[in-house]
């Protein structure tokens, strides 16, 4: 068995060391992720653009072939300011082509899970007072980045539904270090602290059904704080994850955390 | 009206541009092969942005037929080009459509995303999609979601017909005629199709994203196209009772 620590939350691995393929491990988030897996004893395949292209079929086939799950977090960033066709086109490829090169070559390979990493800004089209839950049909807006997230998610429902159990797909906030952040930073209550987003992506390789009628795993993640418009309920029910970064230091006027507390 | 007809070289997209510009509407045919009846026609593959770009300035209105097929039969192999040249293809035309002012839309997507479904006997426009991982119907089920986030977020009004095996009696068409002993109710003759582009161009919808059915008139259709009726006035000229009528 092995245990990963970080801050007070302790996830245990019952079962034995994983074959654990990472795409797009470069990132902030992916190298986290590396460091807590190869920490944990794990059999770890990280690998950036440099190593497998998601849009490369046959590399992407090669990266499955005998792993036991795989983390999909490759995405196309926007290099340019003002947004150019050439790029909207390959952030849609990155995300649609990619997911559905990986979930593919995943299946074929026989890896019973692949984790899938979007993001909470496709509920963009909500009112700023609504609660938001996993149920809530999302509504993104037409830029290439909120539709590549939201139309891979759909790639991955497909795919869920035809293995049933094989997606897990889990939509985080907006990423920041609790322990690098500036103390002038203008509180978010999308963020979600890297820690705590490295932390569920772990419990997710370990989790195994998923609580939705699809079996489609689908999980919304961000700080639980009193401003938060993401209710965390079936995270911290079935999924059993609570993010443990608050924000405290960061959070507005205490007089309007109450009166939104008591609003509900 | 100027309409921007995509896929105009295609075997529905022909009539389509044709049948419009017979109702008096201004024709720009687009499509990755020459239509030379045309006599505005851009020559663009739906990978070209740029090309979709200029193309779209000017025209008032988009039938977007083009997709790519010829690889949908063979996508269990992995081919996925639907995603590619189909859902990011149609995102271009969607966006291009915004910058230039475009506000009608009309999306030509299949029935067979409703596939799983056929098990039952009333399959309205109300149907959830259920695509599964085949690139032709995954493709064209994103793309419906597409065109219903850009008609929520933008003044642009977008129409999603559902068509299924579409035939033609027409002596140039590809192909023969159908089997009029047998013609199932997801059928549609290529003229009645492009009677439904230029319906959902030009007639009032109660939203800005609509799905129809339009197939031919069958009693007892799986498939009712009461609703492109209702709210369209579609009445589609070859159906089953002529059919029948002149089987030998």
């Amino acid at each position: 068995m092995f245990i990963c620590c970080s801050g007070n939350q302790t996830i245990k691995w019952e079962e034995d060391i994983l074959k654990i393929a990472i795409t797009g491990a470069s990132g902030p988030l992916g190298q986290a992720l590396t460091a807590e897996l190869l920490e944990a004893g794990h059999d770890v395949r990280a690998t950036d653009i440099d190593e497998v292209d998601v849009l490369a079929e046959e590399q992407v086939r090669e990266l499955c072939a005998g792993m036991e799950r795989v983390v999909h977090l490759a995405c196309a960033r926007r290099r340019q300011e003002t947004p150019t066709n050439a790029e909207d086109g390959r952030i849609l490829d990155t995300a649609l082509k990619g997911s559905w090169n990986v979930m593919h070559a995943a299946r074929e390979a026989g890896v019973a899970q692949v984790v899938q990493v979007s993001d909470v800004c496709i509920y963009d089209g909500y009112d700023e007072d609504h609660i938001l839950s996993e149920d809530m049909v999302p509504l993104p807006d037409t830029s290439a980045e909120q539709q590549a997230l939201h139309l891979a998610e759909g790639v991955g429902h497909e795919f869920a539904r035809e293995a049933p159990g094989s997606i897990l797909t889990l939509r985080l906030g907006r990423l920041v270090d609790a322990e690098s952040l500036s103390a002038q930073a203008r509180f978010d209550r999308d963020w979600l602290d890297m820690g705590d987003a490295t932390m569920a992506l772990l419990r997710a390789l370990e989790l195994d059904s998923y609580d939705h009628p699809s079996h489609w795993g689908l999980y919304n993640l961000v700080a639980d704080t009193p401003y938060r418009r993401f209710a965390l309920r079936i995270l911290q029910g079935h999924f059993a994850f609570s993010p443990q970064v608050d924000f405290r230091a960061w959070w507005p006027d205490r007089k309007e955390v109450d009166r939104k507390e008591v609003g509900g | 009206m100027k309409i921007m007809v995509t896929g105009a070289a295609g075997y529905i997209g022909n009539i389509v541009a044709r049948d419009l510009a017979a109702a008096g509407h201004e024709i720009r045919g687009v499509d990755f092969r020459p239509m030379p009846a045309l006599a505005d026609m851009r020559v663009i593959d739906l990978n070209d942005a740029d090309a979709i770009d200029e193309a779209v300035q000017g025209v008032d209105a988009v039938c977007h037929l083009a997709w790519p097929m010829g690889t949908w039969k063979d996508a269990a192999v992995g081919d996925n080009t639907d995603l590619g040249a189909g859902v990011r293809g149609l995102y271009h035309i969607l966006s291009c459509c915004l910058r230039h002012g475009v506000k009608r839309v009309v999306f030509q997507s299949t029935i067979n995303i409703t596939w799983p479904s056929w098990d039952s006997w009333r399959i309205t426009e109300e149907e959830t999609p259920r695509p599964g991982t085949q690139g032709y119907t995954l493709g064209k089920t994103l793309a419906e979601d597409l065109c219903r986030s850009f008609a929520r977020c933008h003044d642009i009004t977008i129409a999603a017909i559902r068509i299924g095996g579409v035939f033609t009696f027409e002596a140039e068409g590809h192909g023969g005629g159908p089997d009029v002993h047998y013609l199932p109710s997801s059928c549609v003759e290529r003229r009645d199709v492009a009677q439904a582009h230029g319906l959902c161009l030009t007639q009032k919808l109660p939203t800005r994203f609509e799905i129809f059915h339009i197939f031919h008139d069958r009693p007892g259709s799986r498939f009712p196209i009461d609703k492109a009726k209702r709210i369209l006035g579609y009445e589609p000229r070859f159906n089953w009772e002529a059919l029948w009528q002149r089987a030998p």
